[in-house]
């Protein structure tokens, strides 16, 4: 029987890891990303998207296999015991500094789009300023909390954004698309993995798994997480498809933020609604929002684990200056943007498919190990 | 010779000097001062003494009793000096000294005459001296023999003894015995049941709470014969003593809330409690938070519904308006007529009061960011109408709309506060000034007016007026955000809002409850919208019920 919601703070179900799988992945990118992706594979990205879900979901899979492994704890607990106390430390700032690194870039992007499109005399650092006051807010809270912050935004923030976002279906032209299968296969795989900011923040599956019900098999959650990837890849489907479908791939690839000019040449004739790039932008915001607040809570958790405190709101305080400077110097200087997203890539992607099939690896030798002796 | 034999007369006090007047003043004085000392003795020794019998009394009772009635009276009379509303009547039988003590105007003095005094006469009458010594040896064969009341309680504590004279009961002290008996006989003035002021419902039962406990117990009693409902009556308030009832439903409680609810009850170290908004204040999880923390109703129907859902009802003597916990939101946006009209019809109700509920906070903030920040996003006439209204107003939106958020809460109170007779006046008034002069003068914009009056409407519609003054305390924040950073900040008010809400808990319980959590997606049958009724077959899992059947209890 399950009882009241609250009651077990510290667990969710795999249904719940299955939504901050979502709202974590879901982000800033969906509006920073196309571009570049569409510049590398013109009408080939949609391939990319689903190339990226199934690479992605794999390092899931590996992800999954490792943290049930060690099912009361997280990455911070076992990495240093599987590769001393240097090789963990090395693993853990890694894992630290992906989650920092995104929202470093998150913070900049969404100062410069809101500033761009919404409030063009405004400056950008207090725009990421009040936007972080707010995500600071949140990541002080317990689990409880945000957990729920996290579903609410998922039913309320996602179903709002796909409302908006639909509405460029209007505008839809399917021979944009064409040609639906592109030759340029080797530059399409390589689009697959450089999808990997829009699907990153499955990572929390390290930090998140010893949170779910014990007794949840590794079958239930790799279908779950699976749902889950199926529908970030529905979603990024959707985007990209709308954009090059109504934009042309020649379009798409010259504007910064071709999600905005799109749904901006949207008309809905005989309503009162006008300029919807104004209402994407404000559908937007809250998915930034959870994306911001549940990595912050992240960065502070591994920080609060790796020197075994009891809380974690003193770490997020201290991150919190640290964000804001480097958000905010990343604003004037596009080509270190650029730069630390090359970094946050590469940095992804090895932690993906090599820091982690390395540490399922050893785990999996050191347990043979112990079974032989005990044998 | 004969000059000496002359006889002179003297002054006493020339041939006996400490018979002088002098002296006689001094001894006077003397006396006077001795016995103003042997008073003073007299009176330290009496503190001294009554001192002694608290030393020997436990820490939290002010005295023991012992068999001696002289000096059990002299205690209590000392307790109850200077009430003068407190009887204290005297009377004999078999040569022992009867006590009875009760208060006045709180006492049913016919039953007492009859019941008690009546009944102890007869004994006298009845002239078997043994039968009665024998009956008269402790308080409970007095209480089975003699006293013919149906409350009769044997008192061996002299704190008990006084809170039940002080409650209205009769209390008897008898020569030789050392405890006390309380006799039931309060009587008191009350209202009698009526109808709830605050919660009206158009189909469905309309009694309501009155401020006496048992009254109110009786209205859920009479409408439940099941005997898993269980109360429990606390003591809370050192000096008021109020009676607290804690009601809840054995097999269906969640375990271990009754405990933590009585035990937040106990440790409320306040001198009176006169409302039960006092109680909230102690019980609450969050005390800084503007959204109530205990769902207050004055409907018995309410509260036993509540009840059936595995909730705790507090009912507090001396107000109608009790509270039950855990809290949720979806608890303080359901109404009795939810369940009176079509399912249908009332889940879309529902939704209403959901987007009503959001209009009341942030429409005038919304107001003020579209028109200060985002004209563009309005249709090309609106905007020049709004522009052209605008215009004939000197006051930037964010002031216009200061100024009318503190009229329109001047205004409420002002209705509330009036007598019925004059509010109506001051309606009037109201709508003249507010809705024609404001505009005339040119002071707000019309549209202004429009959204003001559409957001007070919006949170007149909410089932609970501590919700609705919640949202309305809102509003002025959200103002801020909305005229600094437009929709933007707007957006981040909202997000801020949510936050708080989602990390609001009343007794380990989300103040969401089951809302936008996918584990407790069958608590939506009964919250956000509603199923009829026969498909309700579970209650909602947001209070952790024991028995989550709700229909089919009995299958087995």
């Amino acid at each position: 029987m399950v009882m009241a919601n609250l009651e077990r703070k510290t667990h969710m179900s795999t249904m719940q890891l299955g939504i901050v799988v979502i709202t974590t992945c879901i982000g800033a990118q969906i509006m920073l990303a196309p571009r570049s992706l569409i510049a590398d594979t013109e009408q080939g990205a949609w391939l990319s998207i689903i190339i990226g879900g199934v690479l992605f979901y794999l390092a899931a899979c590996l992800m999954l296999k490792l943290a049930k492994q060690y099912p009361d704890e997280t990455l911070v607990e076992y990495a240093p015991r599987l590769f001393g106390r240097w090789g963990g430390r090395i693993i853990v700032l890694w894992f630290t500094l992906l989650f920092f690194l995104q929202v470093i870039q998150i913070f900049s992007g969404v100062g410069k789009i809101i500033t761009f499109h919404m409030f063009d005399r405004t400056p950008p650092e207090v725009v990421i300023l009040a936007l972080l006051v707010v995500c600071t807010y949140c990541a002080l809270q317990d689990w409880g909390t945000i957990l729920r912050v996290q579903q609410t935004m998922f039913f309320i923030a996602y179903s709002m954004l796909g409302i908006v976002w639909m509405t460029s279906a209007l505008n839809l032209q399917p021979e944009n698309l064409l040609p639906l299968w592109p030759m340029n296969i080797e530059k399409i795989a390589k689009g697959g993995f450089s999808t990997w900011p829009m699907y990153s923040g499955y990572e929390c599956i390290l930090l998140l798994l010893p949170l779910v019900y014990r007794g949840t098999s590794f079958s239930k959650l790799a279908k779950t997480i699976g749902g889950s990837f199926g529908c970030l890849t529905l979603f990024f489907l959707l985007i990209i498809i709308f954009i090059i479908g109504s934009l042309t791939v020649g379009n798409a690839k010259n504007v910064p933020y071709p999600a905005l000019v799109l749904i901006r040449s949207i008309e809905l004739p005989g309503t009162f609604i006008e300029r919807l790039e104004n209402y994407l932008l404000l559908a937007w915001i809250p998915v930034v929002f959870d994306t911001l607040a549940i990595m912050m809570f992240f960065i502070a958790q591994v920080c609060m684990r790796y020197y075994h405190h009891f809380d974690h709101r003193p770490w997020v305080l201290l991150w919190v200056p640290i964000i804001y400077v480097v958000s905010v110097l990343l604003l004037d200087n596009q080509q270190t943007y650029d730069m630390v997203g090359k970094l946050t890539l590469w940095a992804g992607l090895g932690f993906s498919f090599v820091v982690v099939p390395l540490l399922l690896l050893r785990s999996m030798l050191r347990k043979g190990k112990a079974v032989t002796r005990c044998g | 010779m004969a000059k000496s034999k002359r006889c002179t007369v003297q002054k006493l006090s020339a041939v006996i000097p400490r018979a002088s007047l002098e002296q006689a003043k001094e001894e006077l004085a003397h006396l006077r001062n001795l016995t103003n000392q042997s008073a003073e003795f007299s009176e330290e020794i009496g503190t001294m003494i009554t001192k002694l019998r608290q030393l020997s009394a436990p820490a939290d009772e002010p005295f023991i009793f012992t068999t001696v009635l002289d000096e059990n009276e002299k205690l209590l009379r000392e307790v109850f000096r200077d009430c003068g509303d407190i009887e204290f009547r005297t009377f004999y039988i078999a040569k022992r000294k009867v006590l009875l003590i009760y208060l006045e105007d709180m006492t049913n003095t016919t039953s007492l005459e009859k019941n008690v005094i009546e009944a102890f006469m007869s004994q006298t009458n009845s002239g078997n001296g043994t039968g009665q010594q024998k009956i008269l040896t402790d308080m409970q064969s007095i209480a089975q023999n003699i006293v013919g009341a149906a409350a009769v309680t044997v008192l061996e504590q002299a704190s008990t003894a006084i809170e039940t004279v002080m409650t209205g009961n009769a209390l008897l002290l008898i020569d030789g015995i050392a405890d006390g008996l309380s006799i039931g006989t309060a009587q008191y003035v009350k209202r009698s049941v009526g109808g709830a002021d605050n919660e009206h419902v158009l189909r469905g039962p309309n009694e309501a709470f009155n401020e006496a406990l048992r009254d109110n117990i009786v209205l859920l009693r009479r409408r439940s014969r099941d005997t898993n409902l269980k109360l429990r009556i606390l003591r809370i308030g050192e000096r008021t003593r109020t009676s607290i009832a804690v009601l809840y439903v054995a097999d269906l409680v969640k375990p271990g809330l009754v405990e933590e609810v009585e035990k937040r009850l106990s440790m409320i170290k306040i001198d009176k409690i006169l409302t039960s908004s006092t109680m909230e204040e102690f019980l609450a999880d969050h005390p800084w938070t503007p959204f109530p923390q205990a769902q207050t109703t004055e409907r018995p129907d309410k509260m036993l519904a509540a009840l059936y859902e595995g909730r705790v009802g507090i009912l507090v003597d001396g107000t109608p308006a009790s509270m039950i916990v855990p809290c949720t939101y979806n608890a303080l946006m359901q109404i009795t007529d939810d369940y009176t009209i079509q399912p249908i019809i009332s889940s879309s109700i529902r939704l209403m009061r959901g987007l009503a509920a959001f209009i009341a906070i942030y429409l005038p903030a919304i107001y003020v960011a579209i028109v200060s920040y985002h004209p563009g996003m309005l249709p090309t006439s609106m905007a020049i109408t709004v522009a052209e209204l605008r215009a004939r107003s000197p006051f930037p939106s964010f002031l216009e709309a200061v100024m009318m958020e503190i009229l329109l809460e001047v205004f409420q109170e002002a209705v509330v506060r009036l007598p019925k007779k004059i509010s109506g006046a001051a309606s009037m008034i109201g709508a003249l000034v507010i809705g024609t002069t404001i505009v005339q003068a040119g002071i707000i914009n019309p549209l202004l007016v429009v959204v003001i009056a559409t957001t007070a409407l919006a949170s007149y519609s909410m089932p609970s007026y501590t919700f609705s003054m919640a949202l309305r305390w809102l509003r002025i924040p959200i103002l801020v955000l909305a005229s600094i950073l437009g929709l933007y900040g707007v957006i981040l008010g909202i997000l801020m809002v949510t936050i708080h809400l989602c990390s609001l808990r009343s007794f380990g319980e989300s103040y969401l409850g089951g809302m936008f959590n996918v584990d407790l997606f069958s608590d939506w049958q009964d919250s956000i919208v509603r199923l009829p009724a026969k498909l309700l077959k579970t209650r909602t899992k947001e209070f952790g019920a024991q028995d989550q059947t709700r229909i089919g209890d009995g299958d087995g």
